[in-house]
C-alpha cells in the first residue's frame, strides 16, 4: 500500500514522529500510543486519530510544540 | 442591570419575575458570579486565597508548580523489599505502616483539620503497584516525580508484580488494544489505576481503632483456640490461617495510624511552642495536637474530633493506603450525634452554628487541595475537576422520617459560602424533607454551583432492597439499612455505614459507549474513524440490513460483547486485588472484615454492580434517524446514509438537515420516545443485566457522563443523528443531545419518565434560566418542578442556573471570572478551567424557560 504523506504513517526511527508533534496529544491509557489531534471543526471540535506507535509514525502536517489545554477537548 | 424574565400569562393572571433580592437588579447579568463569593471568616477567604488546586484538563494541570511526588513510591519498595517472606497481607500493612512512619507530615497556615496525604501539598503520590503504564505516561510529563531516574527504577520495579501485569495475560491482546483506547469501553481498571471507595467512616467515629485493635487481638486468641480443638479437621482448621493473617495486617495497620496521628499532634505542639507568635493560634494549634493524640484512637466526643477523625480516614483510604476517587459518605447523619453533643448539648467541643459553617467551608478546601496520581484518560474525562469527590446528604432515615437536620442546613450554607468545585453533593430528594433544608438547597443551584444534584430518596432505598438479595453470604442490607445509602461516585447508589459498603470500583463504575458502539455496528465491527481496526464481532454491514430489526440485533450483539468485556476485566481485577493488593486498614474498619477475618476487596456483602453507558442518546437518536427516513420513509437508502457519513456529510448537505431534524429524545415526542425506551430497556439496560458479576448480583446501568461525552466524541466518526464526526456526544445518562430539546422543561420529564424498566438511574443535565430562578418566584417554581419530577419516578436531574452572557464573558476575560462554576456532568468545574470546546458545549445546552403549559403541568402555585 502506497503511504499519502498527509495522512498518518509508519516510518521507523522518523526525525518528526508524532510524540513531539503539537497536534499530538498522548493516549489515554498507553504511553507509547497517542492521538492526533489536527482534524478541527470551526465550531472547535476535534476528530481525533489513533496513533498505534508514536515514535515512528508521522505525517507531513507535522509541527514541533505542545497546545495548551485550551485547545483540546 | 440585570436581565428580567418574560412575564407569563397563567391562569389568568401576568406573571412578572421581579429579582428576590432586589439590590440583584443593578448588577450586570455577566458579573453575577462575582458577587456571590462570601467565606464566613477571614480565615477561609485567606486559605481559599492560597489554596493549592489540582484541577486537570485534556491531561494537563491547570495550576502552576503541582507534580507527583516520590515519597510513596520510595517508603513502599523500601518496605516490600525488606518483607520478603511474610503473607502478602502481612506485606501490604508493612508497605502502609512503613509510610505512615516515616511519610513527611504536613501543617499549613490557617488550617485547623490537618493531615496531608504527600511531602508537598502541591504534589500527589502515585502507585507503582497498579499501573506501570499510568507511572510511565507520568515520568514521560512534566508531572514526573523527581528524580526522575529513581522514579523510573521503582516503577521498573514493581512493574512485573503490578495489577496490570498481573491481569493483562487473561486477556486477548486484541481485546486489551480494543478496551485501552477507550472509545467503545473504558480501559480496564488494571490499566489506568482509577478506583473509588465508601469507607466505613461509622466504625473510626465511634469506635476508635484502639476499639478495632483490641476486636482483631481477641479474634486471634479465638482463632488460635479454634485450631488447637481436638481432634485435629484439616478441612476447617487450616481457614483460619488466612483470618488470622487478616487480622494481624489490621492491627499493623491502626497502629501506625495511630502513630501516624500523633505525630500530627506532637507538630502542631512543635510550632505552638517554638515558631507560633499568635496567642490564639498557638492555642488553637495546641487543641488540635490535643485532638490528634485522642482521635482516631479513641471514639470521637465532639463536632471537631468527628470532621478531623473522618478527614484521616478519608486520606488513608483515598490517598495513601491505595488510590480511590470519592468522597461518598452521608455527610449530615454521620456528623449529626457530634453536632448535637458540640452545637446543642454544648456538652463537649462547645460551638455555635456559624462555626460549623467555618468548619465546613475549611473541609471544603482541604478536599479542593487533595490530588490524585490520576491517569492520563482520567485527567481528561473529568475536565476542570481534580477527582469526583462527592457526598450526600438529605433522604430519609431509617424510620422513614425526614433526614435533614442542622447539620445538613450548614453543609449547604458553607457550601453556598465558599464557591469551591469540589466536594460536590448529592441531595437525596423526598418530599418529607424540610422547606427550611429545601430552600437552602435551592440557593445552592440557584447560585450556579451546579450542586447539589439530586437523587430520588425512594428508588435509591428500593435500589439497595433489590441488590441485597442477590447478597453471596445472606448478609445484604436489611429493609433499615437501605435507608442508609450514598452515591458512590456521581451518580451510582451505595451503602454506607459499619458494613457492607463499597470497598473497590472493581466492583462497579465501568464505562461502555454505545454512540460509538453504533458507529461501529454500521461498519460491521469496524472503526474506519479513529482505530483504523476491528473493535467487535463481525456482525454484517449496514448496507446489507434488509430490516431495522436486523440493524437492532447486530447493535445489540456489539454492546453485549463489549459489556461482558468490561465486567470481564472488572471481575479479574478483583480477583488479583483480593490476593495481591488487600487494604488492611480498610478491613479492619469495616465489621464485615473484622467479623469474619475476611479482607476488604475480597468480602462482597452487598452487591452493588452499577455500570455506565455514556453516549446512549447519540445511538438512540441514530437509531430513531435510521427507521424514519430510511426504513419507514424510505427518503434515503442505507448505502446513500453510509456514503455520507463516509464523507462527513461534505456534499450531503440537506441529508445532514434531514437528519438533524429527524425527531429527537426529550420533546415529548412519541415517535422518538418509543423507541429509545425500548432502547433503554433492551439494549441498555436488558443485556447488561444478563451479566452477574463477582458478588452475584446482575450488573445494572447508571447512565451518566462525565466529560467522556466529549472525549469519546472527538473518537467517533459522523453519525446518522446529523453529528459530525468528532463532536461532542451527549452530556448525561438520558439527558437530550444538547440543543435539542425544544419543547421545554416538562416535555423533557414526560420523556425521561417513560424509561422504567431495567434503568432507573440515569444522569439528567437540565439548564434553567438564570432570571427566572432568581426571581421572587424562583424557589416555588423549581420546588413545583422536583415534586413533579418525584411523582414521575424520575432518578436524577441536576441543574446549570448559569448565563450564556456570564460564560462568554468569561470566555473573554478569563483572570476576571475565575468564580463562575458549572456543572459539566455528574460534577461541578470553574468555567475557566475548561477547554473552549468544552466550554461551548455548556453555552449549547438549552436554557430552558418554563411557560404558562410548563407551569400549568407542574401546578406552580405563583
Amino acid at each position: 500500500m502506497s503511504v499519502v504523506a498527509s495522512q498518518l504513517h509508519l516510518a521507523i526511527g522518523t526525525p518528526t514522529p508524532c510524540k513531539v508533534c503539537k497536534w499530538q496529544i498522548a493516549d489515554p491509557t498507553n504511553p507509547d500510543q497517542g492521538q492526533c489531534t489536527v482534524n478541527r471543526t470551526t465550531m472547535g471540535s476535534v476528530w481525533k486519530r489513533w496513533i498505534r506507535d508514536a515514535q515512528n509514525m508521522t505525517c507531513s502536517k507535522h509541527e514541533e510544540g505542545k497546545l495548551s489545554f485550551r485547545d483540546h477537548v | 442591570m440585570t436581565t428580567l424574565a418574560q412575564p407569563v400569562n397563567y391562569r389568568g393572571k401576568i406573571i412578572n419575575f421581579p429579582p428576590a433580592k432586589p439590590e440583584e437588579a443593578e448588577i450586570p447579568d455577566d458579573e453575577l458570579s462575582e458577587h456571590l463569593f462570601a467565606p464566613s471568616t477571614d480565615r477561609t477567604r485567606r486559605l481559599k486565597g492560597r489554596c493549592r488546586w489540582k484541577h486537570a484538563s485534556a491531561g494537563e494541570f491547570v495550576e502552576k508548580g503541582v507534580r507527583a511526588g516520590i515519597e510513596r513510591m520510595q517508603l513502599i519498595t523500601e518496605s516490600h523489599k525488606s518483607s520478603r517472606g511474610k503473607a502478602v497481607v502481612i506485606r501490604r500493612a508493612m508497605m502502609l505502616a512503613n509510610v505512615l512512619n516515616k511519610c513527611t507530615v504536613v501543617l499549613q497556615q490557617d488550617e485547623f483539620i490537618i493531615g496531608y496525604h504527600a511531602e508537598d501539598p502541591n504534589m500527589f503520590p502515585l502507585y507503582p503497584e497498579l499501573s506501570y503504564m499510568n507511572v510511565k505516561d507520568y515520568l514521560q510529563s512534566d508531572y514526573s516525580p523527581l528524580p526522575a531516574a529513581e522514579a523510573e527504577e521503582i516503577n521498573n520495579y514493581w512493574a512485573p508484580s503490578s495489577l496490570q501485569t498481573k491481569c493483562e495475560k487473561y486477556f486477548d491482546p486484541i481485546d486489551l488494544m480494543r478496551m485501552y483506547q477507550v472509545s467503545t469501553m473504558e480501559a480496564p481498571s488494571f490499566a489506568h489505576g482509577y478506583n473509588s471507595i465508601v469507607p466505613p467512616y461509622e466504625t473510626v467515629l465511634e469506635d476508635g481503632l484502639l476499639k478495632r485493635i483490641e476486636m482483631a487481638e481477641e479474634h486471634i486468641r479465638e482463632a488460635k483456640a479454634e485450631m488447637a480443638r481436638q481432634p485435629w479437621d484439616g478441612t476447617k482448621g487450616l481457614d483460619w490461617i488466612a483470618k488470622i493473617d487478616n487480622w494481624e495486617s489490621m492491627i499493623i495497620a491502626d497502629k501506625a495510624v495511630i502513630s501516624w496521628a500523633r505525630r500530627h499532634a506532637r507538630l502542631c505542639e512543635i510550632v505552638a511552642e517554638n515558631f507560633e507568635t499568635d496567642p490564639a493560634r498557638k492555642e488553637e494549634l495546641l487543641e488540635m495536637a490535643e485532638i490528634s493524640r485522642r482521635v482516631p484512637a479513641e471514639p470521637c466526643k465532639g463536632l471537631k474530633d468527628a470532621f478531623q477523625a473522618k478527614w484521616y480516614t478519608f486520606i488513608l483510604c483515598h490517598g495513601i493506603e491505595r488510590y480511590a476517587s470519592g468522597y461518598a459518605h452521608k455527610e449530615d447523619k454521620l456528623l449529626w450525634p457530634y453536632y448535637q453533643t458540640s452545637v446543642i448539648n454544648k456538652s463537649f467541643q462547645p460551638m455555635t452554628y456559624e462555626q460549623v459553617v467555618e468548619l465546613v467551608e475549611m473541609e471544603r478546601l482541604k478536599i479542593s487541595e487533595h490530588g490524585a496520581g490520576k491517569s492520563r484518560g482520567y485527567r481528561e474525562i473529568f475536565p476542570g475537576s481534580n477527582d469526583l469527590f462527592i457526598f450526600t446528604i438529605g433522604g430519609t432515615n431509617r424510620d422513614g422520617s425526614d433526614g435533614c437536620n442542622d447539620m445538613t442546613d450548614a453543609i449547604l450554607e458553607g457550601a453556598r459560602n465558599i464557591r469551591t468545585t469540589e466536594p460536590s453533593m448529592v441531595f437525596r430528594y423526598s418530599k418529607k424533607n424540610r422547606a427550611k433544608t429545601l430552600y437552602h438547597v435551592f440557593e445552592c443551584i440557584r447560585d450556579g454551583l451546579g450542586y447539589p444534584s439530586i437523587k430520588n430518596d425512594e428508588i435509591g432505598t428500593e435500589q439497595m432492597k433489590y441488590y441485597s438479595k442477590f447478597s453471596l453470604n445472606n448478609n445484604g442490607a436489611t429493609d433499615e439499612e437501605a435507608y442508609d445509602w450514598a452515591n458512590v461516585l456521581c451518580m451510582s447508589p451505595g451503602l454506607v455505614g459499619r458494613r457492607k459498603t463499597q470497598k473497590t470500583r472493581s466492583e462497579g463504575g465501568g464505562s461502555i459507549f454505545p454512540g460509538k458502539i453504533f458507529e461501529i455496528t454500521l461498519n460491521n465491527g469496524y472503526d474506519w474513524s479513529y482505530a483504523d481496526m476491528q473493535l467487535g464481532p463481525e456482525t454484517g454491514h449496514a448496507e446489507d440490513f434488509k430490516t431495522f430489526e436486523e440493524l437492532w440485533e447486530a447493535y445489540k450483539k456489539q454492546y453485549a460483547y463489549c459489556i461482558s468485556l468490561l465486567i470481564r476485566a472488572k471481575d479479574v481485577s478483583r480477583y488479583m486485588e483480593a490476593r495481591f493488593l488487600q487494604l488492611p486498614f480498610v478491613s479492619s474498619i469495616d465489621d464485615g472484615c473484622m467479623e469474619l477475618g475476611e479482607e476488604a476487596c475480597s468480602l462482597s456483602e452487598q452487591p452493588n454492580g452499577w455500570h455506565n453507558p455514556i453516549t446512549t442518546i447519540v445511538g438512540g437518536n441514530s437509531l430513531v434517524a435510521v427507521k424514519k427516513l430510511i426504513y419507514d420513509d424510505k427518503k434515503y437508502t442505507m448505502k446513500q446514509l453510509m456514503d455520507a457519513l463516509k464523507a462527513n456529510w461534505e456534499g450531503y448537505e440537506q441529508m445532514q438537515k434531514d437528519f438533524k431534524n429527524a425527531p429527537k429524545w426529550g420533546n415529548d415526542d412519541e415517535y422518538a420516545d418509543s423507541i429509545i425506551k425500548r432502547y433503554y430497556e433492551e439494549i441498555i439496560g436488558g443485556e447488561m443485566r444478563k451479566i452477574t458479576n463477582y458478588s452475584g448480583g446482575p450488573v445494572m446501568p447508571v447512565g451518566q457522563a462525565v466529560a467522556l461525552y466529549m472525549e469519546v466524541g472527538s473518537r467517533t466518526g459522523p453519525t446518522p443523528d446529523g453529528r459530525y464526526g468528532g463532536e461532542a456526544a451527549d452530556d448525561g445518562g438520558i439527558s437530550p443531545y444538547f440543543g435539542t430539546d425544544k419543547k421545554g422543561p416538562t416535555a423533557v420529564l414526560k420523556s425521561v419518565a417513560k424509561v422504567q424498566e431495567n434503568q432507573k438511574a440515569n444522569l439528567l443535565n437540565q439548564r434553567l434560566s438564570v432570571p427566572m430562578m432568581r426571581s421572587k418566584h424562583g424557589f416555588d417554581i423549581w420546588h413545583a418542578y422536583m415534586d413533579t419530577w418525584h411523582d414521575l419516578n424520575i432518578d436524577h436531574v441536576q441543574f446549570n442556573v448559569v448565563s450564556t452572557a456570564e460564560m462568554k464573558a468569561a470566555q473573554r476575560e478569563p483572570e476576571k471570572h475565575q468564580d463562575l462554576i458549572v456543572r459539566v456532568a455528574g460534577f461541578s468545574a470553574r468555567f475557566v478551567d475548561l477547554p473552549t470546546y468544552g466550554q461551548n458545549t455548556i453555552i449549547a445546552r438549552n436554557e430552558q424557560q418554563f411557560g404558562a403549559e410548563d407551569l400549568e403541568y407542574i401546578n406552580a402555585q405563583l
